[in-house]
């Protein structure tokens, strides 16, 4: 089970991070904004933030919690009391390190990537609208104006 | 009850023990500290609201031609890879749920459950979304025409 987790959380954190290159490679090389959601990309930029977070909270499960449980019930007075059927119920190192750490450590490269990318698209969008409201114009004709311009003074040179 | 999860080891020959995550008030039995559990929950929700506009246009006006279709496709196979990851979390978390009194409660760490639902609610709008994009690519091909023409089309035949 705990190889099964491992494997689906690596292959779809590695997916889901990628995802939003292609557009981002786009958006910077034509900084066509037009037709894009900005809540779409300001969302999956705070999503993916948060559960950066989460991969955090996974990474930080020690991989001896069985043993530390075990060496909680023998301290004097302890808080709470721990059976054993609980402690040994407890996930064993390898199962913390396949079920815990190393999706978390994937989580935490993939989500981090995902977010940076989707707030870069999201603030190309708003740098772009706000230009756009200042002048006066639609967005489109904004980068109608600057960008495609440019680029096609670029190409003709 | 977090001011005790770091308990300081009495004297250095003993380990410094941290148990923060079996005495969090959502799920005992997952060793993953409560503040995980929560960010993880808003995040797979906004990931959920981020969807759904891009889902409610696709669906009105079927308009897919801005839309990447790498980025569908890759985002789909994820989504689908996470809802099975979250999926699996779910039942090994019930499989192995004993609370600190040793009852099987057979209840999954609640992050787990809610997530799988948030990732896989995510992956049929996203899917929705792809199939619209390759259905319009696939008419606009028939047609000799770009996709952008051909949800042009589309857009006036919808407000007609």
């Amino acid at each position: 089970m705990e190889i099964a987790m491992t494997v689906f959380s690596l292959i779809g954190t590695f997916l889901i991070s990628f995802s939003m290159l292609p557009q981002t490679i786009v958006t910077m090389r034509t900084k066509e904004t037009a037709n894009l959601s900005f809540g779409l990309y300001l969302l999956m930029g705070f999503a993916t933030f948060l559960i950066f977070f989460y991969g955090i909270g996974l990474v930080m499960v020690p991989p001896n919690i069985k043993e530390q449980a075990e060496a909680y019930m023998k301290l004097p007075n302890p808080r709470y009391t721990l059976t054993t059927e609980y402690i040994q119920n407890l996930p064993t190192s390898n199962s913390v390190i396949l079920g815990y750490i190393v999706p978390g450590s994937a989580i935490i490269f993939g989500e981090l990537f995902c977010s940076v990318t989707s707030f870069m698209i999201a603030y190309i969008k708003i740098k772009n609208k706000r230009a756009a409201i200042k002048l006066g114009i639609t967005e489109d004709e904004y980068i109608n104006r600057t960008y495609r311009t440019i680029s096609q003074g670029v190409s003709n040179e | 009850m977090n001011n005790i999860l770091n308990i300081s080891a009495h004297s250095l020959e003993k380990p410094v023990i941290d148990l923060s995550g079996l005495f969090s008030f959502w799920a005992p039995w997952s060793p993953v500290a409560t503040w995980c559990f929560a960010l993880v929950v808003v995040g797979a929700f906004t990931l959920l609201l981020a969807f759904l506009p891009g889902f409610i246009s696709t669906v009105r006006s079927k308009n897919t031609a801005s839309m990447s279709l790498l980025m569908w496709i890759l985002s789909v196979a994820g989504l689908v890879c996470l809802s099975i990851f979250y999926l699996l979390g779910t039942i090994s978390t019930a499989q192995g749920a004993v609370d600190p009194d040793g009852i099987h409660t057979n209840i999954p760490a609640p992050h787990f459950l809610i997530v799988f639902l948030c990732e896989f609610i995510s992956c049929i709008l996203s899917t929705y979304i792809l199939l619209v994009k390759i259905i319009n690519m696939q008419k606009a091909k028939k047609l000799g025409i770009t996709e952008e023409e051909y949800c042009k089309t589309l857009v006036k035949k919808n407000i007609k």
